[in-house]
């Protein structure tokens, strides 16, 4: 298992990196403007050439990348070139928002998706199967910031059931959290669908039914964990699509998560503030992507030996 | 259909793959999803193609100038009804029509990203299935460190590069002119930039497939006779990936559709004044409230069109690619 | 002061006298048409005291006000600064006076009364003013006021490494010009001659200067604590102001709680929170379902408002002192030539205008708006003429058109609107040009910068009821600098400076009408500007916030409001 995990921890290093790479050649291959961003476009000649020295802006991208790399050793990611606020403490005072609506996210597509595809799995008709299908696909057709307006039109403008905007502890986080669900829910649903007819033919399961245990436990304790191993796989996956819903989402919703200040960086050029939040989430999907892995090692004995 | 595709399967010999098996066409348009899919996004097609001729007869309005009559008294959009049938932006513009010319900007982009993404997720799924070693090892790091960025981010960051400067793709002392790249705002740069950001999903299912494909006996067969590899990679990979290529691309477009809708309604799409349905959405935001259909409409015509595409994809993958789980 | 990314607005009279009248119709009637003798004592005395407290109670809210309570605001972008000598645009600077007051105020109307200072007096020859401070104001820490705080207050606004955009206003004040310069480590004409006195000289008399001692510009600052945090003071906001600042995370929000040692009669709600990143249809969502209570409205939430009978006592308008306007930067090609910009001038259709601010706005055809009860007779006029506007491209040599960029602010739905219309008008004429919104903080440093903007829409508010405030801040050319310049259109015209100059030196205040007459139609005929509309601002206030009453240079006056009791 250790060895395993070592690999896997090499690997996951080095997707980070390269993220950090790639990111980083990308958005200084910007010329120019860097020094009079930092400076504001009063500064005089002066100020600029200290900036220039200050910021290593007439080397060449791989070493200004070299200097990023000790900077970040140190824990320093820099600070903002609009506001000057140090870009760690901005996005971690911004990160509980955007971790808890993801979370808030996730266990609802799971409530949703678990139940519904256990039950349509279980009782299978045509129109119900092909029910579900459409409305998986359906739900994957929907554009997040388009969905996000809608329901707060709907359910939070016209019916009041929910807060509008802005963020006032969990509640807050419901509408924005069932937006985000409705997205991903579907998808879920016919997988594990799909999983749990496939499970359910299995021998295995056969054999637990004919050993007569109760349909409920055949159900949950025998075919689901089975059904759910793909999914587990998925959840680690779409961690990078849920960090994109969530940047809509959160714009919509006036929520002061990550969302809102990668959009804004973006559009500003505050390339540190930018690094920061790539950075974070590219540790986000690659930590995903990593438990997930090493979960599905540890429930699939037959994977741990492979690659 | 299922009895088509795999009698498909079973006469696959030793030469290759089998001719395409008469009346795949009709096998196609009898399943449900494909024609669900397809009929809808022939449909879309054929009213974006038809758009300006519809607008010279007067069916359709004027999609770009703003139209005085089209806002009332105090200046805010009109309702639905009467000339303008799901009512006026912000500039006194028809919705309708104005949905149906974003239809050609979304379907142009849609289809040109997703040839630029399977160009490049083919070439780079046949070459590391193919060769495998360190070769597939470097490749699929790549491919990892391209999806561990969320894609509205790297596309937000792509098109933070296109600010109108010109990219120089020779070196200096050569000048080819035409090498000369401008890097402004338009819809080949937006459709370049999703591409971009498209590929590494297909990458990994085409790998995959190719991997299982290369123990087939055909290609082993092929190889024991001799064949140089591009031979193997052209004649007898490719085309039977194909199948997966082409569900791929449907599902993909649905992908490349919503991805412009995004960056459209971040107001980095294709610029203004042309009529893209993200930025409809964006643009209909401040009337959200008193006019709300500027919102709807373009939503909904999103959302129909990206479920065809998915429709699509589905039928087409249980019709050509039943075998291959997901 | 500059147009900023939300419309500024103020709540028009209130109906509540005439309510009071329609209940006390019907009440009258019942008692005419009731058979009950009882009931009528009972009615008649309900109707007297509704009939009093109606005519007691117009124009003014009928209640006391009262003290408590938070008031809930929202912003759709984090404002620049609120440190005094920063806050420069119609939002901030309303935010920035809860934290900050100085010598004088406005009344209710345009009349300066002494504020932190308990009087004041002027010299004959109008060079020297002098004030008395009161005893016992306090900055947020406990300390007192003292006239060196606002001789380092207005120091610091002087001091080019502040890079406050008030600092044009007071290199009136002797010395200032060697202290800008850095030749004097202070400004000579800036004098506490003990700790309750401040006199302030000036080089020439400068009718206006009484007005600028009343902006945000000229309020105390705690030199001790501005001199120990540096430019980290915007984190420590202290001032003498009724609230202090408690919080401010950035981009997400503000919080203001009381000042424990303001003693002076305004502030009665107890705290006052900002949201901030809240676009205006979001706000106007919020606002409708009671989470905040207070949105400054773009023109479509406000006809929504305005047609709803049930909303349309939430919507309060207001005529601005103020112009949007185009302007075309005449150190730029091809602005630089004089028939381009006339023919600019001829390409925009005004009278579309007005519709495009949501009704909310009436057409411009001058500089200073006619709100501050301005005339001018001998103004150019450039009605809407494209062939004209042709024919003068033509002869500047531009036949064929030219390409250019309009940069504006995106985040100003009434700024976007007349954008997007313009753009159209100079199409029509040959002129392609690309629009280019910029946010709020963006678009400010970069037009206000030498040779960066072409041209470009923004709007000036009024700073003080005089037409210098539009007219010599914006176009004497004795003015410009390289960065946060007012005269966006760097014109400078040595006739109109002048003018601007005499006018300004003036202390007759009828004398100096017709000289600024003058200069405005110079001005007019040199066309750097295309002035496009005076803006009504619309603002949504909750029912249960009340002393929303419009202010006619402040605009509103956050520490007049108070609450209805939960």
């Amino acid at each position: 298992m250790l060895p395993r995990l070592l690999i896997r921890l090499f690997w996951s290093a080095v997707t980070l990196f390269g993220t950090a790479v790639l990111i980083f050649f990308l958005v200084n291959a910007v010329p120019g403007d860097v020094a009079r961003i930092i400076a504001g476009p009063k500064a005089s000649a002066v100020v600029l050439q200290q900036i220039h020295r200050e910021y290593h802006l007439d080397q060449p991208v791989w070493m200004r990348f070299g200097y990023y790399l000790a900077q970040l050793a140190h824990g320093d990611l820099g600070h903002s070139y609009v506001t000057d606020q140090p870009v760690a403490r901005a996005i971690l005072t911004r990160l509980p928002v955007t971790a808890a609506l993801a979370a808030t996210a996730v266990v609802m597509w799971l409530t949703l998706a678990v139940p519904v595809g256990v039950l349509t799995a279980k009782y299978r008709g045509r129109w119900f199967d092909r029910g579900v299908l459409v409305a998986a696909t359906l739900s994957l057709s929907l554009p997040s910031f388009w969905l996000a307006r809608m329901l707060q039109y709907w359910l939070a403008y016209k019916l009041g059931w929910f807060p509008v905007a802005g963020f006032n502890g969990f509640v807050s986080l419901l509408l924005p959290g069932t937006t985000l669900a409705l997205l991903f829910a579907g998808y879920y649903a016919r997988l594990i669908h799909t999983n749990m007819v496939e499970v359910l033919e299995s021998p295995y399961v056969r054999g637990a039914r004919a050993k007569g245990l109760p349909e409920l436990t055949v159900l949950f304790r025998h075919a689901l964990p089975n059904a759910l191993i793909p999914v587990v796989t998925l959840l680690g996956m779409d961690v990078a699509g849920l960090l994109g819903g969530v940047l809509f989402t959160e714009n919509v919703f006036a929520l002061p998560g990550i969302g809102t200040l990668a959009v804004q960086s973006v559009f500003n050029l505050d390339v540190p503030m930018i690094m920061g939040t790539v950075l974070l989430s590219a540790l986000m999907v690659v930590t995903a992507n990593l438990v997930v892995d090493l979960l599905y090692g540890w429930i699939d004995p037959r994977i741990k030996s492979g690659v | 259909m299922d009895a088509v595709a795999t009698d498909t399967g079973a006469r696959a010999t030793a030469h290759g793959p089998p001719a395409p098996a008469p009346g795949l066409a009709a096998a196609l348009w009898r399943h449900r999803l494909v024609r669900a899919g397809g009929g809808i996004v022939i449909l879309f097609t054929l009213l974006a193609l038809a758009a300006p001729l519809l607008t010279r007869w007067h069916v359709l309005h004027e999609p770009i100038r703003q139209d005085l009559n089209g806002l009332d008294n105090d200046g805010m959009p009109r309702p639905p009804g009467g000339a303008y049938l799901l009512g006026t932006d912000s500039l006194g513009r028809d919705v309708l029509s104005r949905v149906i010319y974003g239809t050609r900007v979304s379907l142009a982009v849609g289809t040109a990203a997703m040839l630029t993404a399977t160009v490049i997720g083919l070439a780079i799924g046949l070459v590391s299935g193919f060769y495998g070693g360190k070769l597939d090892l470097g490749l699929m790091r790549f491919t990892d460190i391209n999806l561990s960025v969320p894609a509205v981010l790297l596309a937000i960051a792509f098109a933070g590069l296109m600010d109108g400067k010109t990219l120089h793709l020779h070196p200096a002392w050569l000048h080819w002119p035409f090498l000369d790249v401008q890097l402004k705002r338009g819809v080949v740069s937006i459709f370049l930039i999703i591409g971009l950001v498209c590929w590494p999903g297909m990458v990994r299912v085409i790998r995959a497939q190719v991997l299982s494909l290369k123990e087939r006996e055909f290609v082993l067969a092929s190889r024991a006779l001799g064949a140089s590899d591009a031979r193997l990679i052209f004649r007898h990979l490719l085309p039977n990936v194909l199948p997966t290529v082409i569900v791929l691309a449907a599902m993909t477009t649905a992908n490349t559709i919503l991805l412009e809708a995004g960056l459209g309604y971040l107001g980095i799409g294709v610029p203004p004044p042309a009529p893209t349905w993200g930025s409809m959405i964006a643009d209909g935001q401040p009337y959200f409230i008193s006019a709300p259909m500027i919102v709807i409409v373009p939503g909904v015509a999103v959302v129909l069109t990206v479920l065809a595409f998915n429709l699509l994809g589905q039928g087409l993958q249980e019709v050509l690619d039943p075998n291959r789980t997901r | 002061m500059r147009t900023t990314h939300q419309l500024v607005h103020r709540s028009g009279p209130t109906s509540s006298g005439f309510k009071s009248v329609s209940v006390c119709v019907h009440l009258w009637l019942i008692h005419f048409s009731t058979d009950s003798f009882r009931l009528r004592p009972g009615i008649a005395l309900l109707c007297g005291v509704l009939v009093l407290s109606a005519a007691a109670g117009t124009p003014a809210a009928p209640d006391q006000p009262r003290r408590g309570g938070t008031l809930r605001l929202v912003e759709p972008t984090d404002l620049r600064s609120l440190d005094p000598a920063i806050a420069y645009d119609a939002e901030s600077v309303p935010l920035a006076r809860l934290l900050f007051r100085g010598l004088l105020e406005y009344d209710d109307g345009v009349n300066l009364v002494p504020g932190q200072a308990k009087d004041w007096a002027i010299s004959a020859d109008g060079k020297t003013y002098t004030f008395h401070l009161r005893r016992g104001v306090r900055f947020a820490n406990g300390r007192e006021v003292e006239a060196d705080d606002y001789v380092f207050a207005l120091e610091r606004v002087l001091n080019p490494a502040t890079d406050s955009p008030g600092q044009g206003f007071f290199t009136g004040i002797e010395g200032a010009a060697d202290f800008v310069a850095g030749k004097a480590a202070h400004v000579s004409g800036l004098r506490a001659p003990d700790r309750q006195t401040l006199v302030i000289q000036l080089a020439k008399p400068q009718f206006t200067f009484q007005y600028v001692l009343a902006m945000t510009f000229a309020v105390a600052v705690p030199r001790d604590l501005v001199q120990r945090y540096g430019k980290d003071f915007q984190y420590h906001l202290t001032g003498s102001g009724p609230y202090r600042l408690t919080e401010w995370r950035r981009g997400i929000r503000w919080h203001f709680a009381r000042n424990a040692y303001y003693t002076g009669p305004d502030g009665y709600v107890d705290a006052v929170d900002i949201r901030v990143g809240v676009d205006d249809v979001t706000g106007a969502m919020m606002l409708e379902r009671k989470e905040v209570d207070r949105v400054v409205a773009g023109p479509p939430q406000a006809v929504h408002f305005a047609r709803d009978r049930r909303l349309r006592s939430w919507l309060t308008r207001v005529p601005t002192v103020s112009t949007d306007y185009l302007f075309m930067n005449v150190e730029m090609q091809p602005f630089d030539n004089v028939l381009v910009r006339r023919a600019v001038n001829y390409a925009v259709d005004k009278s579309r205008l007005p519709r495009l601010g949501g009704g909310f706005a009436s057409a411009a055809y001058g500089i200073v708006p006619p709100a501050m009860g301005w005339t001018n007779a001998s103004l150019p006029r450039y009605d809407y003429d494209p062939a004209k506007a042709r024919a003068l491209l033509r002869e500047a040599g531009f036949s064929n058109g030219f390409k250019t960029t309009l940069t504006y602010m995106g985040d100003n739905p009434v700024l976007s609107r007349l954008a997007e219309d313009i753009q159209q008008d100079l199409q029509q004429v040959g002129i392609e040009a690309a629009l280019r919104p910029e946010n709020f903080a963006a678009f400010d440093e970069e037009a206000s910068s030498r040779r960066r903007v072409p041209c470009g829409i923004w709007g000036w508010f009024q700073d003080y009821p005089d037409p210098s405030d539009f007219l010599d801040v914006l176009f004497n050319g004795r003015y410009l600098t390289d960065t946060e310049c007012n005269n966006i259109a760097f014109y400078n015209n040595p006739v109109v400076n002048g003018l601007l100059d005499q006018a300004m030196a003036g202390l007759n205040p009828t004398a100096r009408q017709p000289l600024f007459q003058q200069a405005e139609t110079q001005i007019m005929r040199d066309a750097p500007w295309v002035p496009l509309i005076h803006e009504v601002m619309p603002a949504l206030y909750q029912p249960r916030v009340h002393g929303t009453q419009p202010h006619p240079v402040w605009l509103w006056r956050f520490e007049w409001m108070w609450l209805d009791p939960d």
